[in-house]
Protein backbone atom coordinates (compact mmCIF):
# COMPACT_ATOMS: atom_id res chain seq x y z
CA UNK A 1 0.00 0.00 0.00
CA UNK A 2 2.82 2.25 0.77
CA UNK A 3 4.49 1.77 -2.39
CA UNK A 4 1.59 2.79 -4.39
CA UNK A 5 1.21 6.06 -2.34
CA UNK A 6 4.40 6.70 -3.51
CA UNK A 7 3.78 5.38 -6.78
CA UNK A 8 0.69 7.77 -7.18
CA UNK A 9 2.61 11.08 -5.02
CA UNK A 10 4.93 10.45 -7.68
CA UNK A 11 2.78 10.43 -10.74
CA UNK A 12 0.46 13.36 -9.23
CA UNK A 13 3.81 15.58 -8.86
CA UNK A 14 5.87 14.78 -11.84
CA UNK A 15 2.90 15.27 -14.18
CA UNK A 16 2.11 19.00 -12.21
CA UNK A 17 3.40 22.34 -13.67
CA UNK A 18 5.15 23.61 -10.49
CA UNK A 19 2.78 26.08 -10.71
CA UNK A 20 -0.01 23.83 -9.33
CA UNK A 21 1.64 22.66 -6.46
CA UNK A 22 -1.02 23.70 -4.54
CA UNK A 23 -3.84 22.15 -5.92
CA UNK A 24 -1.16 19.01 -5.81
CA UNK A 25 -0.99 19.07 -1.91
CA UNK A 26 -5.08 19.14 -2.47
CA UNK A 27 -5.19 16.23 -4.67
CA UNK A 28 -2.71 14.66 -2.03
CA UNK A 29 -5.18 15.21 1.26
CA UNK A 30 -8.37 13.27 -1.29
CA UNK A 31 -6.19 10.38 -2.12
CA UNK A 32 -4.70 9.67 1.42
CA UNK A 33 -8.74 9.88 2.69
CA UNK A 34 -9.27 7.57 -0.27
CA UNK A 35 -6.61 5.02 1.05
CA UNK A 36 -8.06 4.21 4.67
CA UNK A 37 -11.00 3.61 3.00
CA UNK A 38 -10.38 0.81 0.60
CA UNK A 39 -8.00 -0.60 2.65
CA UNK A 40 -10.79 -1.07 5.51
CA UNK A 41 -13.46 -2.49 2.89
CA UNK A 42 -10.73 -5.09 1.71
CA UNK A 43 -10.67 -6.56 5.62
CA UNK A 44 -14.09 -6.48 5.68
CA UNK A 45 -15.19 -8.38 2.87
CA UNK A 46 -12.35 -11.05 2.62
CA UNK A 47 -13.14 -13.15 -0.61
CA UNK A 48 -11.42 -14.12 -3.29
CA UNK A 49 -13.54 -13.03 -5.39
CA UNK A 50 -14.10 -9.69 -3.40
CA UNK A 51 -10.50 -9.38 -3.39
CA UNK A 52 -10.32 -10.03 -7.23
CA UNK A 53 -12.71 -7.19 -7.43
CA UNK A 54 -11.30 -4.48 -5.19
CA UNK A 55 -7.88 -5.50 -6.96
CA UNK A 56 -10.01 -4.10 -10.35
CA UNK A 57 -11.53 -1.13 -8.63
CA UNK A 58 -8.16 0.00 -7.66
CA UNK A 59 -6.53 -0.80 -10.84
CA UNK A 60 -9.07 1.91 -12.65
CA UNK A 61 -9.03 4.42 -9.54
CA UNK A 62 -5.10 4.02 -10.28
CA UNK A 63 -5.61 4.92 -14.14
CA UNK A 64 -8.46 7.05 -13.94
CA UNK A 65 -8.63 9.52 -10.88
CA UNK A 66 -5.28 10.83 -11.32
CA UNK A 67 -6.20 11.77 -15.05
CA UNK A 68 -9.15 13.97 -13.94
CA UNK A 69 -7.61 15.07 -10.43
CA UNK A 70 -5.23 16.36 -12.61
CA UNK A 71 -6.92 18.65 -15.00
CA UNK A 72 -9.32 19.68 -12.94
CA UNK A 73 -6.46 21.21 -10.75
CA UNK A 74 -5.01 22.60 -13.84
CA UNK A 75 -8.43 24.20 -14.84
CA UNK A 76 -8.52 25.21 -11.27
CA UNK A 77 -4.92 26.07 -9.91
CA UNK A 78 -3.68 28.08 -13.26
CA UNK A 79 -1.70 31.01 -12.24
CA UNK A 80 -1.94 34.10 -14.77
CA UNK A 81 1.93 34.38 -14.86
CA UNK A 82 3.23 30.39 -14.50
CA UNK A 83 5.34 30.54 -11.61
CA UNK A 84 4.14 33.38 -9.99
CA UNK A 85 1.45 33.85 -7.41
CA UNK A 86 -1.47 35.75 -8.70
CA UNK A 87 -1.33 38.57 -6.33
CA UNK A 88 2.25 39.36 -7.82
CA UNK A 89 1.24 39.08 -11.42
CA UNK A 90 -1.57 41.15 -11.24
CA UNK A 91 0.99 44.14 -9.73
CA UNK A 92 2.62 43.36 -12.51
CA UNK A 93 0.10 43.87 -15.13
CA UNK A 94 -1.24 46.72 -13.11
CA UNK A 95 1.90 48.39 -14.84
CA UNK A 96 0.82 47.86 -18.47
CA UNK A 97 -1.44 51.01 -19.74
CA UNK A 98 -4.83 50.17 -20.76
CA UNK A 99 -5.07 50.67 -24.54
CA UNK A 100 -3.17 47.00 -24.13
CA UNK A 101 -5.83 45.72 -22.22
CA UNK A 102 -7.79 44.47 -25.48
CA UNK A 103 -5.02 42.83 -25.83
CA UNK A 104 -4.37 41.07 -22.96
CA UNK A 105 -7.58 40.12 -22.67
CA UNK A 106 -6.94 37.93 -25.30
CA UNK A 107 -4.23 35.91 -24.01
CA UNK A 108 -6.72 33.40 -21.86
CA UNK A 109 -9.72 32.87 -19.66
CA UNK A 110 -7.66 34.09 -16.53
CA UNK A 111 -6.29 36.62 -18.19
CA UNK A 112 -9.59 38.13 -19.44
CA UNK A 113 -11.28 37.38 -15.88
CA UNK A 114 -7.70 39.06 -14.27
CA UNK A 115 -7.92 42.42 -16.25
CA UNK A 116 -11.55 43.03 -15.81
CA UNK A 117 -11.24 41.99 -12.00
CA UNK A 118 -12.11 44.87 -9.38
CA UNK A 119 -8.58 43.44 -7.70
CA UNK A 120 -6.76 45.02 -10.78
CA UNK A 121 -9.06 47.89 -10.51
CA UNK A 122 -7.69 48.47 -6.99
CA UNK A 123 -4.68 47.64 -7.75
CA UNK A 124 -4.25 50.35 -10.51
CA UNK A 125 -6.62 53.07 -8.22
CA UNK A 126 -4.19 52.70 -5.24
CA UNK A 127 -1.11 52.92 -7.08
CA UNK A 128 -2.34 55.87 -9.32
CA UNK A 129 -1.01 54.02 -12.24
CA UNK A 130 -4.33 55.64 -14.40
CA UNK A 131 -1.86 56.34 -17.40
CA UNK A 132 -3.17 58.87 -20.37
CA UNK A 133 -6.53 59.02 -21.96
CA UNK A 134 -7.90 61.18 -24.54
CA UNK A 135 -11.51 60.67 -24.96
CA UNK A 136 -13.37 61.35 -28.37
CA UNK A 137 -17.08 60.90 -29.12
CA UNK A 138 -17.17 60.04 -32.84
CA UNK A 139 -19.62 61.08 -35.52
CA UNK A 140 -20.12 57.82 -36.92
CA UNK A 141 -20.62 56.27 -33.82
CA UNK A 142 -22.58 59.14 -31.87
CA UNK A 143 -23.10 57.52 -28.24
CA UNK A 144 -19.95 55.80 -28.09
CA UNK A 145 -16.59 57.09 -26.97
CA UNK A 146 -13.43 55.93 -27.71
CA UNK A 147 -9.97 56.60 -25.57
CA UNK A 148 -6.50 57.19 -27.16
CA UNK A 149 -3.74 56.02 -24.48
CA UNK A 150 -0.65 58.19 -25.77
CA UNK A 151 1.53 55.42 -23.68
CA UNK A 152 0.19 52.08 -26.59
CA UNK A 153 -0.25 54.61 -29.01
CA UNK A 154 -3.58 52.80 -29.35
CA UNK A 155 -7.38 53.64 -29.77
CA UNK A 156 -10.17 51.68 -27.72
CA UNK A 157 -13.82 51.60 -27.61
CA UNK A 158 -15.31 52.67 -24.04
CA UNK A 159 -18.32 50.82 -22.50
CA UNK A 160 -21.81 52.10 -24.21
CA UNK A 161 -22.76 55.05 -21.59
CA UNK A 162 -26.15 54.09 -19.64
CA UNK A 163 -29.27 54.39 -21.24
CA UNK A 164 -27.94 54.91 -24.63
CA UNK A 165 -28.43 52.70 -27.39
CA UNK A 166 -26.41 52.56 -31.37
CA UNK A 167 -29.66 55.03 -32.59
CA UNK A 168 -29.15 57.53 -29.64
CA UNK A 169 -27.21 60.56 -29.60
CA UNK A 170 -26.22 62.83 -27.06
CA UNK A 171 -25.17 66.38 -28.73
CA UNK A 172 -24.41 70.40 -26.88
CA UNK A 173 -23.42 68.28 -23.94
CA UNK A 174 -20.43 70.16 -21.47
CA UNK A 175 -17.39 67.34 -20.90
CA UNK A 176 -14.52 67.44 -17.87
CA UNK A 177 -11.86 65.68 -16.53
CA UNK A 178 -11.86 65.86 -12.34
CA UNK A 179 -10.05 63.62 -9.77
CA UNK A 180 -8.76 60.93 -12.16
CA UNK A 181 -13.11 60.94 -13.73
CA UNK A 182 -14.38 62.00 -16.93
CA UNK A 183 -17.79 63.46 -16.73
CA UNK A 184 -20.26 63.95 -19.46
CA UNK A 185 -22.92 66.96 -18.28
CA UNK A 186 -26.53 67.85 -19.78
CA UNK A 187 -26.40 68.63 -22.96
CA UNK A 188 -29.67 66.91 -25.44
CA UNK A 189 -30.38 63.36 -26.05
CA UNK A 190 -31.29 62.28 -29.70
CA UNK A 191 -33.13 58.97 -29.80
CA UNK A 192 -33.18 58.51 -34.18
CA UNK A 193 -35.36 55.42 -33.43
CA UNK A 194 -38.47 57.36 -31.41
CA UNK A 195 -37.61 60.72 -33.10
CA UNK A 196 -37.02 62.47 -29.99
CA UNK A 197 -34.81 64.92 -28.50
CA UNK A 198 -34.42 65.57 -24.76
CA UNK A 199 -32.88 67.91 -22.90
CA UNK A 200 -30.90 66.50 -20.14
CA UNK A 201 -29.96 67.33 -16.12
CA UNK A 202 -27.57 63.99 -16.14
CA UNK A 203 -24.30 63.58 -15.17
CA UNK A 204 -22.18 60.58 -16.28
CA UNK A 205 -19.04 59.88 -14.78
CA UNK A 206 -16.70 57.46 -16.60
CA UNK A 207 -13.99 55.74 -14.05
CA UNK A 208 -10.99 54.66 -16.02
CA UNK A 209 -10.00 52.35 -13.31
CA UNK A 210 -12.91 50.42 -13.30
CA UNK A 211 -13.88 51.14 -16.64
CA UNK A 212 -17.37 52.49 -15.98
CA UNK A 213 -19.96 54.65 -16.26
CA UNK A 214 -22.08 55.54 -13.15
CA UNK A 215 -25.31 58.08 -13.79
CA UNK A 216 -24.01 60.57 -10.84
CA UNK A 217 -26.38 63.35 -9.10
CA UNK A 218 -28.63 65.52 -11.15
CA UNK A 219 -27.84 69.26 -12.00
CA UNK A 220 -30.86 70.74 -11.23
CA UNK A 221 -32.13 72.16 -14.47
CA UNK A 222 -31.57 70.92 -17.90
CA UNK A 223 -28.80 72.38 -19.74
CA UNK A 224 -27.36 72.89 -23.37
CA UNK A 225 -24.58 74.46 -24.83
CA UNK A 226 -23.28 75.55 -21.47
CA UNK A 227 -19.76 76.77 -20.10
CA UNK A 228 -18.51 74.53 -18.02
CA UNK A 229 -15.28 74.36 -15.91
CA UNK A 230 -12.93 73.04 -12.90
CA UNK A 231 -11.44 75.09 -10.41
CA UNK A 232 -10.23 73.24 -7.38
CA UNK A 233 -11.55 70.09 -7.94
CA UNK A 234 -15.05 70.97 -7.88
CA UNK A 235 -17.14 71.63 -11.42
CA UNK A 236 -18.84 74.60 -12.12
CA UNK A 237 -21.64 74.96 -14.75
CA UNK A 238 -22.88 78.01 -16.00
CA UNK A 239 -25.17 79.64 -18.39
CA UNK A 240 -26.32 77.95 -21.74
CA UNK A 241 -30.44 77.16 -22.56
CA UNK A 242 -32.81 74.68 -22.32
CA UNK A 243 -36.19 74.53 -24.05
CA UNK A 244 -38.25 76.66 -21.11
CA UNK A 245 -35.54 79.82 -21.01
CA UNK A 246 -34.62 79.51 -24.70
CA UNK A 247 -33.08 82.86 -24.77
CA UNK A 248 -30.67 81.42 -21.87
CA UNK A 249 -29.97 80.61 -18.26
CA UNK A 250 -28.71 83.03 -16.21
CA UNK A 251 -28.11 80.81 -13.32
CA UNK A 252 -24.84 78.66 -12.46
CA UNK A 253 -24.48 75.26 -10.21
CA UNK A 254 -21.76 73.33 -8.44
CA UNK A 255 -20.98 70.09 -8.14
CA UNK A 256 -18.51 67.87 -5.77
CA UNK A 257 -17.35 65.03 -7.33
CA UNK A 258 -15.82 63.07 -3.77
CA UNK A 259 -19.55 64.36 -2.57
CA UNK A 260 -21.50 63.44 -5.53
CA UNK A 261 -23.21 66.51 -4.79
CA UNK B 1 21.23 20.95 5.86
CA UNK B 2 24.63 21.11 2.72
CA UNK B 3 27.67 21.98 4.56
CA UNK B 4 28.95 23.96 2.06
CA UNK B 5 28.91 27.88 2.34
CA UNK B 6 29.35 29.82 -0.26
CA UNK B 7 30.32 33.58 0.57
CA UNK B 8 29.22 36.53 -1.62
CA UNK B 9 30.28 40.17 -0.56
CA UNK B 10 27.47 42.81 -1.76
CA UNK B 11 29.22 45.90 -2.78
CA UNK B 12 32.61 46.68 -3.40
CA UNK B 13 32.98 48.64 -0.10
CA UNK B 14 32.94 45.66 2.00
CA UNK B 15 36.01 44.61 1.07
CA UNK B 16 37.69 47.59 1.59
CA UNK B 17 36.87 47.91 4.52
CA UNK B 18 36.77 44.77 6.53
CA UNK B 19 35.25 45.57 9.65
CA UNK B 20 31.87 46.59 8.29
CA UNK B 21 28.81 44.69 9.93
CA UNK B 22 27.81 41.47 7.46
CA UNK B 23 24.63 39.20 8.46
CA UNK B 24 24.20 35.51 6.94
CA UNK B 25 21.15 34.71 4.51
CA UNK B 26 20.41 31.31 4.37
CA UNK B 27 18.75 29.68 1.60
CA UNK B 28 16.22 27.25 1.97
CA UNK B 29 18.77 24.17 0.80
CA UNK B 30 20.72 25.59 3.69
CA UNK B 31 23.39 27.57 1.83
CA UNK B 32 25.05 30.57 3.51
CA UNK B 33 25.23 33.88 2.04
CA UNK B 34 27.08 35.87 3.75
CA UNK B 35 26.07 39.94 3.00
CA UNK B 36 26.94 43.63 3.98
CA UNK B 37 24.20 45.58 6.20
CA UNK B 38 24.07 48.19 4.52
CA UNK B 39 23.56 46.36 0.86
CA UNK B 40 21.06 44.47 2.28
CA UNK B 41 19.04 46.85 4.46
CA UNK B 42 18.86 49.62 1.41
CA UNK B 43 16.87 46.84 -0.59
CA UNK B 44 15.19 44.75 1.28
CA UNK B 45 12.20 46.28 4.24
CA UNK B 46 12.25 42.73 5.65
CA UNK B 47 15.40 42.04 7.02
CA UNK B 48 15.59 46.49 8.00
CA UNK B 49 12.78 45.68 10.38
CA UNK B 50 14.50 42.22 11.47
CA UNK B 51 17.81 43.81 12.10
CA UNK B 52 15.52 46.64 14.07
CA UNK B 53 13.60 44.13 15.56
CA UNK B 54 16.23 42.32 17.06
CA UNK B 55 18.26 45.26 18.11
CA UNK B 56 21.45 44.26 16.05
CA UNK B 57 23.35 42.43 13.83
CA UNK B 58 25.31 40.36 15.62
CA UNK B 59 25.69 36.75 14.61
CA UNK B 60 22.38 37.56 12.78
CA UNK B 61 21.59 34.61 10.54
CA UNK B 62 18.05 35.01 8.46
CA UNK B 63 16.59 31.60 7.02
CA UNK B 64 14.90 32.36 3.93
CA UNK B 65 12.42 29.32 3.47
CA UNK B 66 10.88 30.46 0.19
CA UNK B 67 14.13 31.05 -1.53
CA UNK B 68 16.48 28.39 -3.09
CA UNK B 69 20.27 29.20 -2.84
CA UNK B 70 20.68 29.87 -7.00
CA UNK B 71 17.52 32.20 -7.08
CA UNK B 72 19.25 34.34 -3.96
CA UNK B 73 22.34 34.30 -4.88
CA UNK B 74 21.25 35.54 -8.66
CA UNK B 75 18.99 37.82 -6.42
CA UNK B 76 22.07 39.27 -4.72
CA UNK B 77 23.66 39.48 -7.72
CA UNK B 78 21.61 42.27 -9.28
CA UNK B 79 21.74 44.01 -5.93
CA UNK B 80 24.72 44.42 -6.32
CA UNK B 81 24.52 45.70 -9.16
CA UNK B 82 21.73 47.96 -8.24
CA UNK B 83 23.90 49.20 -5.48
CA UNK B 84 26.61 50.33 -7.59
CA UNK B 85 24.83 52.17 -9.89
CA UNK B 86 23.03 55.32 -8.91
CA UNK B 87 20.48 54.98 -11.76
CA UNK B 88 18.08 52.33 -12.73
CA UNK B 89 19.32 51.86 -15.93
CA UNK B 90 21.93 49.09 -15.17
CA UNK B 91 19.82 47.03 -13.30
CA UNK B 92 16.55 47.06 -15.72
CA UNK B 93 19.57 45.66 -18.21
CA UNK B 94 20.49 43.02 -16.23
CA UNK B 95 16.85 42.01 -15.27
CA UNK B 96 16.24 42.57 -19.17
CA UNK B 97 19.08 39.39 -19.90
CA UNK B 98 18.12 37.25 -17.18
CA UNK B 99 14.57 37.67 -18.80
CA UNK B 100 15.36 36.39 -22.07
CA UNK B 101 17.91 33.55 -20.81
CA UNK B 102 15.78 32.32 -17.77
CA UNK B 103 12.46 33.48 -17.98
CA UNK B 104 11.68 30.83 -14.89
CA UNK B 105 14.33 32.34 -12.83
CA UNK B 106 13.94 35.74 -13.56
CA UNK B 107 9.84 34.72 -11.89
CA UNK B 108 11.67 33.42 -8.99
CA UNK B 109 13.83 36.25 -8.52
CA UNK B 110 10.51 38.49 -8.39
CA UNK B 111 9.10 36.16 -5.79
CA UNK B 112 12.12 36.04 -3.75
CA UNK B 113 12.11 39.89 -3.81
CA UNK B 114 8.84 40.37 -2.84
CA UNK B 115 9.48 37.81 -0.07
CA UNK B 116 12.02 40.16 1.55
CA UNK B 117 10.17 43.38 0.79
CA UNK B 118 12.58 44.61 -1.68
CA UNK B 119 9.85 47.19 -3.08
CA UNK B 120 11.77 49.59 -5.32
CA UNK B 121 13.54 46.09 -6.81
CA UNK B 122 10.49 44.38 -7.56
CA UNK B 123 8.75 47.15 -8.93
CA UNK B 124 11.13 47.77 -11.19
CA UNK B 125 11.78 43.55 -12.26
CA UNK B 126 7.46 43.80 -12.61
CA UNK B 127 8.27 46.66 -15.10
CA UNK B 128 10.64 44.98 -16.87
CA UNK B 129 8.27 42.02 -17.49
CA UNK B 130 5.48 44.57 -17.71
CA UNK B 131 7.29 45.99 -20.81
CA UNK B 132 7.97 42.77 -22.45
CA UNK B 133 4.62 42.18 -23.13
CA UNK B 134 3.93 45.28 -24.61
CA UNK B 135 5.94 44.78 -27.72
CA UNK B 136 4.53 41.68 -28.15
CA UNK B 137 1.16 40.37 -29.86
CA UNK B 138 -1.04 38.16 -28.31
CA UNK B 139 0.00 34.54 -29.66
CA UNK B 140 3.67 36.03 -28.21
CA UNK B 141 2.79 36.00 -25.05
CA UNK B 142 1.06 32.79 -24.86
CA UNK B 143 4.08 30.96 -25.71
CA UNK B 144 6.49 33.33 -23.93
CA UNK B 145 4.58 32.20 -21.00
CA UNK B 146 3.52 28.61 -22.06
CA UNK B 147 -0.15 29.77 -21.46
CA UNK B 148 -2.99 27.34 -23.41
CA UNK B 149 -5.54 29.77 -25.11
CA UNK B 150 -8.43 28.49 -23.49
CA UNK B 151 -10.73 30.66 -25.61
CA UNK B 152 -13.52 29.19 -28.48
CA UNK B 153 -13.02 31.01 -31.81
CA UNK B 154 -16.36 32.78 -30.97
CA UNK B 155 -15.29 33.90 -27.52
CA UNK B 156 -12.04 35.27 -29.13
CA UNK B 157 -14.20 37.10 -31.86
CA UNK B 158 -16.50 38.95 -29.67
CA UNK B 159 -13.40 40.17 -27.38
CA UNK B 160 -11.99 41.28 -30.69
CA UNK B 161 -15.30 42.97 -31.03
CA UNK B 162 -15.51 44.77 -28.21
CA UNK B 163 -11.68 46.38 -28.45
CA UNK B 164 -11.93 46.85 -32.00
CA UNK B 165 -9.93 49.58 -32.21
CA UNK B 166 -7.02 48.10 -29.80
CA UNK B 167 -6.40 45.55 -32.95
CA UNK B 168 -6.10 48.20 -35.75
Amino acid sequence: MDYSRVDREGFLFSSLPPSSRKGAVLALLLLLLLLPLSEESKHQIWTPGATMMMGCVKRVIKARIPCWICAFIRRTCETIIPGLPDDLALRCLAKISHGYHGLLECVSKKWKRAIRSMDYAHIKARERWCGDWLFVLGADSPALWHAYDPDADRWHPLPRMPGFTDDDELCRFSCVSVSNKFLVIGGCHISHSEKRCSETRSLMVFDPFKKQWKVAANMQTARTDFACAVISDKVYVAGGSNSNSPEGLATAEVYDPDADK
Amino acid sequence: MSTESKEILVGESSQAKPEKKTIVLMASDGDEFVVDVDDITNQSEMIRNLISDMGGTDGLQVPLLNVTAPVLAKLLELFNVSNKNDDDEEVTQKVKELMEAELNMMIDVLGAANYIEATSFFDLSCKVLADKFKGMSVEEVREFLNIECDFTEEELQQIHAENAWAFD
